[in-house]
C-alpha cells in the first residue's frame, strides 16, 4: 500500500512543482475556547501552466489557504505551521521584505470584488503602472506603455483612454479586467485567483474564464483557481481539490473526479446541483443538514453527520488521505467507483 | 399575446404592458429630473395557477423591479398588474392590505430580510394577526408550528432569533413568514443564490414539495438559469427591461430563439468536464448598456453577434410566434427563423466604447441595479 501510494505520488510529482503546499495548518485561537482550525493539513502542488482548483463551500478554508500561500493574514491571532515551497523557497519562513518582492512579481492574486480591491482615489493607469515601476523598475513613460498594453491584452477597449478612468467609471467586468492587468503586469509564475468571477454576471464570467485560460496557455503560469462553483472547475482546472471543513478530502484530475466522485460530498454536491442539461423538475438529492454541523476532524470524519454513507467507524477514528489510483481520498466508506 | 393563451387556463396573475422607470433626480436647490432608468419598460406575461413561472436574467437588466411591482413594493410608472382578475396596480389602502394577503414575496438575503430583534415566533405571527386569520392564542401557536413543520424547523425554533440559524435555516423562516398568511401567488427574488451550493438543493426541494402540498403558485427570479430552469414550468429570459423570450422551460433550453438567450446558455458552466471539452461558446463582447440610455431599436443589437443592417438598430422587435415552434414559445427577435435556420452566421462584434458612456457616466452613487441597492 505504501509503495503504490509512494509511486503514485511520484508520479503526480514528476512535473516539476512550481508551488508546494505541505502540510499547511492556520489555526485562529479564540480565548478559553479549542482554535478555530481554518486550513487542517493541506497539501498540494502546482506546475509551470497547470491550472489547480481549491472548491468548497464557504467556510471551507479555501481562501485562508491562498492568504496563508501569499502571507497576507494578519501577524497577530493567527497560527499558520507547514510549508509553502515556492521555486524551493519556504515562502513562511521568508522574511518580510522578501516576501514583499516576490509578491506582485513572482506570485499575483486576483480578489473576488475588484471594487474593494482597486484603489477608489487612484486612476487605472497609475494602480498599473504602480507595480511595473515597483518590481520591474521603469520609467513613467514606457510603464505607460507597457500599461496600456496590459490592458488591451485583458480585453479592455481603448486602453489609453482607461489609464485615466477611475475604478467606479468602468463595469464590474472592466475592473475585474483592471485586476487581472495589474497581477499580471510581472509576468508572475503563479497566479491565485480567489473566486474571480463570483461577482460578475455568466456572460462576463464566460469571457474572464476564457481570458484566463489562455493567459496561461500563452505565458505557461501556473493558476491556483478557488471557487465555489463546480461548473467553472469543470472546463478550466486539470487537477481539483475537494476541500471540506479544512481538509482536502478528495482530489483527482477532472474528467475522473467528475466522472466517477468517490467522496461523498463530492458525489452528493454533483448531483444536489440543477443542471443545464439535466432533466428538469426531479428532486434533487440535496446533502443534509450545513456545514454548522460538522464534528472537529480530531475526532471523527467532520463530514460525517451529513453523509449518507456514515459507518460507526467515522464517527470515531478519523479517515486518512489515501491515494489509489490517481485519485487522494480521505474517506471510510467510499462511493464504489462503479456507482454512476 | 401570451396573456390569451393563460387566460383560458385561468391565470392568476396578469401582467400587461407593465413600466417602471426611476427619475434620476439632479440639482440640489432644484429636483430637476435628468432622466429616467428605464427599469423595467413594457413586460407582459401571464402566470396560470399552480405554475412556475421563472424570470432569469443578469443584474440590471429589471428582473427585481419587475418582481417588487408585481407585489406593488414599488410603484408602477404605467400598466396594468391584474391579479385573479383585479388590478392590483391601482388598488389603495384597505383594498391593497387585504389583497397583500394574497401575494407574499421570499427575498434573496435571509439576514438582512428578517428583523434580528424578532423571534422567529413574533416574525411568523405578526402577519397572521395583521391580518386576522386564526383566533385564539392556542390556534395560533398550533398554526406557527405547521409551519414550522412544514419548512422543516424544529418547534424549538420559535423562541430563538434569527442569528442563530444557518442561511439556510433563514430561508427556511423566510419562506414560513411568506406561507404564514395563506398566499396564492409567491414571488421568490433569488431564493438561493445567498445559500451554500449544498444547501441550496434543499431549499429548491422545500418549494417544490410546498407547491405541491398547498397549491401555490410561483413567480421565481434569478439570475442562475440552471435552477431557474429546474424549478420552473415556463420560463421569462430579460434583458434591459423587456423580456426577449419566453418558453416552457424545456423547449427554452433545446431551442432557444433569441441570441442572447442563446449566449447566455452557452456560457453558464455545467459541472462536468466532458460537456464542457465540447461546448461550443458564444462570447458577448462588451457590457450590459445603462438602463438609463437603452439603445434605440433591439436593445440587444449592440450585443448582438448575428446583428443585421437592416431593422435591428431601429426598430424595435416584439414578443411574437414563430412558424415551425410548438406552442407558447415567443420570441422578440426580427431574425429568429433565419438564425435558427442558419442562413444567418454570427460574425464578431467589437465591444463598444462610442458615446463615452462608461467614461462620463454614472458617478459611484448611482446603483447599476436595485439588487445592488439593497445590498447596501
Amino acid at each position: 500500500m505504501s509503495r503504490s501510494r509512494a509511486r503514485e505520488s511520484s508520479q503526480l510529482m514528476a512535473q516539476e512543482s512550481l508551488l508546494q503546499v505541505r502540510n499547511l495548518r492556520v489555526a485562529f485561537p479564540r480565548r478559553g475556547e479549542p482554535d478555530t482550525v481554518a486550513v487542517d493539513g493541506v497539501s498540494f502542488d502546482v506546475a509551470p501552466g497547470q491550472v489547480v482548483g481549491l472548491v468548497g463551500e464557504s467556510g471551507c478554508g479555501k481562501s485562508v489557504t491562498s492568504l496563508a500561500v501569499m502571507r497576507l493574514l494578519p501577524g497577530r491571532n493567527v497560527r499558520v505551521s507547514g510549508n509553502v515551497f515556492f521555486d524551493g523557497t519556504d515562502l513562511l519562513a521568508l522574511s518580510e521584505p522578501r516576501m514583499r518582492e516576490l509578491r506582485g512579481s513572482e506570485i499575483s492574486m486576483v480578489f473576488q470584488d475588484p471594487l474593494s480591491s482597486l484603489n477608489p482615489v487612484v486612476p487605472i493607469g497609475l494602480q498599473v503602472t504602480e507595480v511595473l515601476r515597483r518590481h520591474r523598475g521603469m520609467g513613467r513613460e514606457p510603464a505607460r506603455q507597457e500599461a496600456a498594453d496590459l490592458l488591451d491584452r485583458v480585453g479592455i477597449p481603448d486602453p489609453r483612454r482607461r489609464l485615466d478612468s477611475y475604478p467606479h467609471q468602468l463595469s464590474g467586468g472592466m475592473r475585474q479586467r483592471a485586476l487581472i492587468a495589474i497581477a499580471l503586469a510581472c509576468r508572475p509564475r503563479l497566479l491565485i485567483a480567489d473566486e474571480p468571477t463570483t461577482a460578475l454576471d455568466v456572460t462576463i464570467q464566460a469571457q474572464i474564464l476564457g481570458l484566463l485560460a489562455d493567459l496561461v496557455r500563452e505565458t505557461g503560469t501556473a493558476l491556483v483557481m478557488i471557487t465555489h462553483d463546480l461548473g467553472i472547475v469543470a472546463g478550466l482546472c486539470e487537477t481539483v481539490n475537494v476541500l471540506y471543513a479544512g481538509r482536502i478530502v478528495e482530489r483527482a484530475q477532472r474528467h475522473r473526479l467528475f466522472g466517477t466522485p468517490r467522496h461523498p460530498y463530492t458525489h452528493g454536491l454533483l448531483r444536489s446541483i440543477p443542471r443545464l442539461d439535466g432533466p428538469p423538475g426531479a428532486e434533487l438529492d440535496a446533502i443534509a443538514g450545513s456545514v454548522v454541523d460538522n464534528i472537529p476532524w480530531t475526532h471523527a470524519c467532520a463530514f460525517a453527520p451529513r453523509c449518507p454513507r456514515s459507518l460507526r467507524m467515522c464517527v470515531e477514528v478519523p479517515p486518512a488521505a489515501e491515494f489509489a489510483g490517481g485519485r487522494l481520498l480521505r474517506c471510510h466508506n467510499p462511493v464504489p467507483a462503479d456507482a454512476e | 399575446m401570451t396573456v390569451d393563451g393563460a387566460e383560458a387556463r385561468g391565470a392568476l396573475l396578469e401582467v400587461d404592458g407593465l413600466a417602471v422607470h426611476f427619475p434620476i433626480k439632479r440639482g440640489v436647490v432644484l429636483d430637476r429630473t435628468a432622466g429616467h432608468v428605464y427599469a423595467v419598460d413594457g413586460v407582459s406575461l401571464a402566470i396560470a395557477r399552480g405554475e412556475t413561472y421563472g424570470l432569469v436574467g443578469e443584474s440590471g437588466c429589471g428582473k427585481t423591479t419587475l418582481g417588487r411591482a408585481v407585489v406593488r413594493l414599488v410603484e408602477p410608472t404605467a400598466g396594468v398588474v391584474r391579479f385573479d382578475g383585479v388590478d392590483i396596480a391601482h388598488l389603495r389602502g384597505e383594498e391593497l392590505r387585504r389583497m397583500r394577503r394574497r401575494f407574499q414575496m421570499v427575498f434573496q438575503d435571509p439576514m438582512s430580510s428578517l428583523d434580528p430583534r424578532q423571534s422567529v415566533e413574533s416574525l411568523l405571527g405578526e402577519g397572521i394577526r395583521a391580518h386576522g386569520l386564526v383566533r385564539g392564542a392556542a390556534a395560533h401557536r398550533t398554526r406557527l408550528r405547521e409551519l414550522l413543520d412544514a419548512v422543516g424547523l424544529p418547534g424549538t425554533a420559535l423562541r430563538r432569533y434569527p442569528h442563530e440559524f444557518s442561511g439556510g435555516q433563514r430561508q427556511r423562516i423566510g419562506i414560513a413568514r411568506a406561507l404564514s398568511v395563506e398566499p396564492d401567488l409567491v414571488v421568490a427574488d433569488e431564493p438561493v443564490s445567498a445559500l451554500d451550493v449544498s444547501v441550496q438543493a434543499q431549499v429548491l426541494n422545500l418549494l417544490a414539495r410546498l407547491q405541491a402540498d398547498l397549491g401555490l403558485t410561483y413567480l421565481v427570479i434569478a439570475h442562475d438559469l440552471a435552477v431557474v430552469r429546474h424549478v420552473s414550468d415556463r420560463v421569462g429570459v430579460m434583458y434591459l427591461g423587456a423580456i426577449v423570450e419566453e418558453a416552457p422551460a424545456r423547449m427554452l433550453y433545446d431551442l432557444p430563439l433569441h441570441p442572447y438567450t442563446r449566449a447566455l446558455l452557452s456560457a453558464v458552466p455545467v459541472p462536468d468536464p466532458e460537456v464542457e471539452d465540447r461546448r461550443e461558446r458564444i462570447l458577448l463582447t462588451g457590457d450590459l448598456p445603462s438602463p438609463a440610455a437603452p439603445p434605440p431599436g433591439c436593445r440587444f443589437h449592440t450585443r448582438c453577434p448575428w446583428r443585421q443592417p437592416q431593422r435591428c438598430d431601429d426598430e424595435r422587435p416584439q414578443l411574437r410566434t414563430v412558424p415551425g415552434t410548438t406552442g407558447g414559445h415567443w420570441v422578440a427577435c426580427h431574425w429568429a427563423e433565419e438564425i435558427r435556420d442558419g442562413q444567418l452566421q454570427p460574425h464578431r462584434v467589437e465591444a463598444e466604447v462610442g458615446a463615452d458612456d462608461v467614461l462620463a457616466a454614472p458617478p459611484p452613487q448611482r446603483p447599476a441595479s436595485v439588487t445592488d441597492v439593497l445590498r447596501r
